[in-house]
């Protein structure tokens, strides 16, 4: 039986519709621009991406450099057992598909899409006119810069000793990110010019140079919340970083009710699917889950800055890396962590010098959280380690 | 030129076609169909067997993005505004073009997956199994989409358009 004729009465109306639609006027399409596009020179492929009176969006693909590198950046505490969505997306009690049509009948009260219409008028909020700034809808506040792009390009004394070894890609995409939180200025200005040069920093990061452009045009896009301030972390808080020669550290300054609501539009881009949301549902409201409100009981908990150190191993899989985030009650972090773990049979809690270390593993990551200090940190297992014992110290 | 890009060109007047139908205004038409024709440049010519299908569901998921921030403050049809109406336009046309704003507001509300297969299905008329390779889905789930969406439209649409209006009308219209 065809699905027109599972409608019965509804036959008509897709007929109208389908009428409708077919008696539109189209106009004649634009002429060939994507061979203009191949094979014009750099700059008319410029023209080509701000001919729109919209900013030209590329982020959806889940190829997009900058959605992977701001995705690691939370992953690691969103996802803390390291399977990534697909494993806590099992955890939501939701189906994903349907053997048959009847299906739908004992679906009804759990249809996981319904619940991402309003997200998505979030994302939408969040993600779109950040970075059209022309645009005349309502625009959320642009992110602060602290630091100018050709600052960013001196390599910080601290970070000299990793300079003589080739980056590897979490190093690459990190760097990425900072450049790309640091570019707005090519947003508000539609510059051609900026964008070639954006374009051609871009290019050390590429294969090819179509990727390098659309990175270029793509970092107009960039994150919403997170601005990045410098490399390495503030002095009173060397903990984080040790006197690790050859670890990279960075340091952001982060607008959390900003960043969750880009994040939403980010990792679905990345996952292909609509799952932050019902995912964070999930872990607050599925019975068998650590029932965390993660929105209201750990991310409003975050200051304003967080940092990252990746650690270098001696391969490209080996590296490693840590977030530390600076929290407002660790206690109540503290019991949040606890229970995100407790429910992951892949975890177990040990108390180190009094503070409760939950450590996990998965596919052959060892990773660790806990709260030292007054933040919360996140990350390869031995960084952590490290991190709580220099802190004792 | 490519050979790839001579075959994505092949499929330009079907993705401008979509472009124009599901967004209307000719600017967000034209941005649609660019960011369409970039995206595919971006995915693996070798892991695409039908280029059709692909460029028609990125297409149809870039429009119903446009669509979403344009009614994301707006619940309420405004057909004057999305589509250039002539005055003394057919009766017929004007409730073709009501219908049109009608289901472009209900497929901005819709999640995107349901609106992009509905539109795929019933507006396209493309094969479920089609639908299903190019949003790598099941096909029973592409009918679920397509089963849930049709739903939302039926009880979003004005009164004018419900089915039991639709068939009286015709019915009437059959009388005459």
């Amino acid at each position: 039986m065809s699905e027109t004729q599972d409608c019965g009465g509804n036959d008509r109306l897709l007929e109208l519709i389908r009428e409708s639609f077919d008696e539109q006027l189209i106009p004649d399409r634009p002429t060939d621009f994507v061979r203009d596009y191949m094979e014009g020179d750099r700059q008319s492929r410029f023209r080509f991406v701000t001919l729109q009176r919209h900013t030209f969006l590329v982020t959806s693909l889940s190829g997009s450099v900058p959605v992977i590198a701001i995705c690691i950046l939370f992953a690691v505490l969103i996802y803390p057992s390291a399977d990534g969505p697909k494993r806590q997306s099992d955890t939501l009690g939701r189906k994903e598909s349907f053997e048959t049509v009847s299906d739908l009948a004992t679906a009804d009260g759990n249809d996981s899409d319904a619940t991402v219409v309003d997200d998505e008028s979030a994302h939408n909020e969040s993600s779109g006119d950040t970075v059209h700034v022309q645009v005349e809808v309502e625009t959320l506040p642009p992110t602060v810069v602290v630091q100018t792009p050709t600052d960013v390009d001196q390599p910080p004394a601290q970070n000299a000793a990793v300079v003589g070894k080739p980056d590897s890609e979490l190093l690459k995409l990190i760097k990425l990110l900072n450049r790309l939180t640091v570019t707005p200025q090519a947003k508000v200005a539609h510059d051609d010019r900026l964008l070639i040069e954006l374009a051609e920093q871009f290019s050390r990061y590429f294969d090819s140079d179509l990727d390098a452009h659309l990175a270029g045009v793509q970092s107009m896009n960039k994150p919403v919340g997170l601005t990045y301030l410098r490399d390495g972390v503030p002095s009173e808080r060397s903990w984080i970083l040790g006197k690790d020669d050859n670890a990279f550290s960075c340091s952001y300054q982060i607008q959390i009710d900003l960043l969750l609501s880009d994040l939403i539009r980010l990792v679905n881009a990345t996952i292909g699917e609509d799952i932050f949301e019902p995912m964070l549902d999930g872990i607050r409201d599925d019975p068998d889950g650590p029932r965390v409100d993660l929105r209201g009981e750990l991310f409003s908990e975050f200051e304003d800055h967080a940092y990252v150190v990746v650690g270098r191993g001696g391969e490209d899989s080996d590296d490693r890396m840590m977030i530390a985030i600076p929290v407002r009650n660790k206690t109540k972090v503290a019991g949040v962590v606890s229970r995100l773990f407790k429910v992951d049979p892949d975890a177990t809690l040990d108390n180190r010098g009094g503070a409760i270390v939950a450590f996990t593993h998965s596919q052959g990551r060892q990773r660790a959280a806990c709260i030292v200090g007054q933040c919360l940190v996140v990350g390869d297992r031995q960084m952590v380690l490290d991190a709580l014992e220099r802190y004792s110290q | 030129m490519s050979e790839l890009h001579s075959e994505l060109l092949v499929h330009a007047d079907d993705i401008w076609r979509i472009a124009i139908r599901l967004v209307s205004d000719e600017d967000d038409a034209r941005e649609c169909y660019q960011q369409t024709f970039a995206d595919a440049l971006r995915l693996s010519a070798t892991a695409i067997d039908n280029w059709g299908c692909v460029l028609r569901q990125i297409a149809t998921r870039r429009a119903i993005d446009i669509l979403r921030r344009r009614y994301r403050d707006r619940a309420v049809a405004d057909v004057t505004v999305a589509e250039a109406i002539v005055e003394d336009a057919p009766d017929a046309t004007l409730r073709y073009a009501e219908l049109r704003e009608s289901v472009r507001v209900i497929l901005a509300r819709l999640p995107p997956r349901q609106a992009e297969a509905f539109y795929l299905r019933h507006v396209e008329q493309l094969d479920p199994a089609e639908i299903a390779a190019s949003m790598q889905i099941q096909v029973n789930h592409v009918r679920v989409l397509v089963h849930r969406a049709l739903a939302e439209i039926r009880s979003s649409l004005p009164e004018c358009f419900q089915p039991a209006e639709i068939n009286s009308k015709s019915a009437g219209d059959s009388d005459e």
